[in-house]
């Protein structure tokens, strides 16, 4: 009897009990900075050697956009940060661009970040805007308007002004007339539905389509291995743990790289993870006892 | 203020915004309820101009009213008004039938724009469909004996052996109009059904990190972050 | 009232055709029908399909107003909350407008030295015309100069007035670039003042670059100055501090629920909660740092079971959809599928 009421107030626990246990679990490594190697993602080994054997060439740009917004920040600014760091170390110029209207502070505040971490690791080198990125904000339309790059035959003309209300043609990255032809990757971000969907469907041409990786949040991981499996996409972040791993990369190979949180959170996602799976077994093998009891009971 | 101090009332306010929406897990209280609305008021004050901001304005107002033609000190212009651009003035009329939705009388004209968007993404879909799903077709057809070296890649065959029969017993598993009628079929179908379940559970367990990352960047904030600014604010401790 | 039927359906089909013909014909018509280069104009026709949702921008705002509005002047539940809506989206509204139009005058102050230098090309450019007619290129340079006078004040008065908190480099970059255009103005100056007809065109060219070289550096300070500004401080004050972990917070409330949920109901009850059990747990184990203390081999066999039967399965979902997607576009870029949206009903806000 007694037996049976303590397995069924521990099935039936007060979730804010379950609540508290989870942030006492997460508050240790977080507290004392606890970090482990990240697991090591293949996909993000892909993205991370396409970068890297890019090189800089008259005319030649990549196409970051950041279609997420505050709700989804934790996965995708994280690997939007890794991905544009990446590319402005190798000197790439980049153009940035987005879909979704809640972007917006993301495009102006992670290269100014990242500028201002690449000239205090290299002194004597300066990024600017302009020449080593352009942001072109948000614009509005959806798939209407990543149809419409393909087709045009100067990308300057398409989008007139940057976030700034500068004329793009004064802006060094669109001195030479780009088209489509002259984006040689496009990363695209995302957390939304649908937003990924156009790029694949129409950032394209009949005769050339730029390489194309995506940094999606852990929800549409098991979706874009599809399109990995297809060849539509060259290279692909998983979540937190793409762009962790990603991270891990670049330090590696930059020895002088400040630390970002990525790692740092994947060691507490981690945590939570093996959390959950002691729970559910937990609460399996209890329900598994409970029904024990309640047939030698009968 | 300066920036430090702005920087500290930011974090702060951060984490009042985050613990306010955290109380919900105690219980459904006002305090919740509050900012909840505050997060949608601000959402939809920020789209609302930004959406006028990065298209309308530029793309469509700007040279309809010839503003980017711009006037020298001599009185000549820096180019011709164009005047095909008064052809916008069409889309944005049509685009204001939308607001006829909240008439009773005239309300069907609402229906006009709304059907012209529909029959816009039914246009789109068909090089949408075929720009996505033939190369996912076409990839489909794996070799189903791999070759490594002269010999027999295992290892990849039965991969894509197993690849090609998923897909096969997936689809036939949805196939509703079809029947399965004999022992076989039926065999096929529920193994189409296990697979899913494969799908399934590595959709969950993707999803499980999706949640999670959140939450754990949230609680740093609130443990790093924001504790550091509450001792500054309190003088507790160091400087944030 | 047939002909509302019949003008919906018309408008339905016009809205798809467009791109339903960019799809299929071939990008250049043959030259027996004319040659035509069917997506010469798509960008302008793709703003202006954009354009019709755009300006639908305030219906949402309306819809709020309405159902807020109504709470708060009726006294009814919820109107204190109704009421921090209005207030923050009425706030958050005027914040991006400021921000905006203070940005946009960050930009018009370069702007002007840019057009000055646009003017300064198009001088020479007309001169070299044949068939130009209008101000001598004497009288245009005069008027070339009033102006350079002026702009070139402005940003001596930004020199004057430096600010304590902007970098020094900003200024000396400044100066420098100052001085190369005082130094074009000040020879343009005194063919004017000597009252010689102007004909050296090659300052006019030096003068341009020097001045599209001054405007980004004019900029760099009027935008580094607009950063801590009381409009751009509040908006970023609003959005860092309310509007990100607001959302942010929102979101993160399921990480909490997923665990209790996964607790107290995934209960492994039949073979195919079993599979989608194992499946998801070797998922879980093979992403996260601790697989090293269970089994390296964790990240391999998540990888295959991503790219194999989950792969396959979802695909094979994925086409059933698209092919469903694309039949019901079908039908309804026909109107087939529309009945219930084209009859005559309830109209007007519920």
């Amino acid at each position: 009897m007694k037996s049976r009421s303590k397995l069924r107030s521990l099935l039936n626990l007060d979730r804010r009990v379950i609540f508290l246990f989870v942030l006492l679990a997460l508050a240790w490594p977080l507290l004392n900075k606890y970090t482990i190697r990240p697991a090591r993602m293949k996909s993000a080994d892909k993205l991370f050697k396409i970068v890297d054997e890019l090189k800089p060439e008259k005319g030649k740009v990549a196409f970051v956009a950041f279609d997420f917004g505050p709700n989804t920040k934790a996965e995708n600014a994280s690997q939007a940060q890794v991905v544009v760091e990446h590319l402005m170390r190798k000197r790439i110029p980049i153009i940035l661009f987005s879909q979704y209207v809640l972007a917006d502070p993301f495009l102006k505040s992670i290269p100014e970040k990242i500028k201002l971490s690449l000239e205090s690791e290299f002194p004597e080198e300066k990024w600017e805007y302009g020449k080593d990125w352009v942001n072109l904000g948000y614009r509005p339309g959806s798939a209407l308007i990543i149809q419409s790059i393909p087709k045009s035959t100067n990308l300057a003309e398409t989008f007139i002004i940057d976030a700034f209300s500068t004329p793009l043609k004064e802006l060094p990255i669109f001195k030479e007339k780009l088209t489509l032809k002259n984006i040689t990757l496009l990363f695209q971000v995302t957390g939304l539905v649908g937003t990924f969907d156009s790029y694949v469907q129409f950032f394209q041409t009949k005769d050339y389509r730029p390489q194309f990786s995506h940094g999606c949040t852990s929800i549409t991981i098991p979706e874009a291995y599809i399109y990995l499996d297809s060849g539509q996409l060259n290279g692909l972040l998983e979540g937190i743990a793409g762009a962790a791993w990603y991270s891990y990369r670049l330090s590696d190979e930059y020895k002088a790289r400040e630390e970002d949180d990525a790692v740092l959170i994947n060691t507490g996602l981690g945590i939570a993870h093996l959390l959950l799976i002691g729970l559910i077994i937990l609460g399996n093998i209890s329900g598994l006892i409970s029904k024990r009891i309640e047939r030698v009971a009968t | 203020m300066t920036n430090q101090t702005l920087i500290l009332w930011t974090t702060i306010m951060g984490g009042v915004c985050t613990l306010s929406i955290f109380s919900f897990l105690i219980k459904e209280n006002p305090f919740y309820r509050v900012f909840e609305h505050i997060f949608i008021g601000i959402a939809a004050g920020l789209g609302a101009i930004q959406g006028f901001r990065y298209f309308l304005w530029p793309q469509i107002l700007v040279p309809l009213f010839g503003l980017n033609i711009v006037q020298y000190p001599d009185g000549s212009f820096s180019g011709e008004y164009n005047p095909y651009v008064l052809l916008y003035i069409a889309p944005l009329l049509f685009g204001l039938l939308y607001y006829f939705i909240y008439s009773k009388k005239h309300g069907w004209l609402a229906k006009l724009v709304i059907g012209f968007s529909l029959g816009a993404s039914a246009g789109l879909s068909f090089k949408g469909f075929f720009a996505e799903m033939l190369p996912q077709l076409s990839s489909s057809f794996k070799s189903l004996v791999v070759m490594a070296n002269g010999t027999i890649d295992w290892a990849s065959s039965l991969s894509n052996m197993l690849f090609v029969f998923t897909l096969l017993a997936v689809m036939y598993y949805f196939f509703f109009s079809i029947k399965a009628e004999s022992a076989t079929a039926k065999k096929f179908s529920a193994s189409g059904r296990w697979l899913m379940m494969v799908c399934f559970g590595s959709f969950f367990g993707s999803t499980v990190m999706a949640r999670l990352a959140l939450l754990v960047e949230r609680l740093q904030f609130l443990l790093i972050d924001w504790a550091s600014a509450i001792k500054t604010l309190f003088s507790f401790g160091p400087p944030a | 009232m047939n002909y509302r039927k019949a003008l919906i359906t018309f408008f339905t089909f016009l809205g798809g055709i467009y791109f339903f013909l960019e799809f299929v014909l071939p990008e250049k018509l043959p030259e027996a029908l004319g040659g035509y280069v069917f997506g010469m104009f798509h960008s302008e026709i793709s703003n202006g399909f954009i354009a019709i949702g755009a300006v639908a921008f305030a219906l949402g705002l309306i819809n709020l107003f309405y159902v807020h509005g109504s709470k708060i002047i009726f006294k009814r539940k919820g109107a204190l909350n109704s009421i921090a809506l209005l207030v923050s989206l009425l706030l958050m509204a005027y914040l991006t407008l400021n921000e905006w139009i203070s940005s946009e005058q960050v930009n018009t102050r370069s702007a002007d030295l840019r057009n000055l230098a646009a003017f300064s090309e198009r001088i020479k450019g007309d001169a070299e015309k044949s068939d130009y007619e209008g101000l001598s290129v004497t009288e245009r340079v005069v008027f070339l100069n009033d102006a350079l006078k002026i702009e070139l004040s402005k940003v001596q008065a930004v020199l004057d007035n430096r600010e304590s908190a902007m970098p020094n480099f900003l200024y000396e970059d400044l100066t420098t670039n100052l001085a190369v255009v005082t130094d074009k103005a000040e020879k343009i100056n005194k063919v004017i003042n000597n009252g010689s007809v102007f004909t050296d065109f090659t300052i006019l060219t030096d003068l341009s670059t020097a001045l599209n070289i001054l405007a980004p550096s004019f900029y760099k300070i009027n935008e580094t100055s607009y950063r801590t500004s009381t409009e751009k401080l509040t908006y970023d004050f609003v959005y860092e501090g309310f509007f990100v972990p607001l959302g942010s917070a929102m979101f993160s409330l399921l990480g909490f629920y997923i665990i209790s949920a996964g607790y107290r109901a995934f209960r492994i009850r039949s073979t195919e909660s079993a599979l989608m059990m194992i499946a998801a747990v070797i998922v879980m184990l093979g992403q996260i740092p601790f697989y090293i203390y269970i089994w390296n081999g964790l990240p391999e066999v998540r990888l295959w079971l991503l790219e194999y039967p989950s792969a396959a399965a979802f695909r094979a979902v994925k086409f059933g959809a698209a092919i469903a997607g694309l039949y019901m576009a079908v039908r309804m870029w026909f109107s087939i599928e529309s009945s219930s949206f084209i009859e005559e009903g309830k109209e007007g806000p519920q």
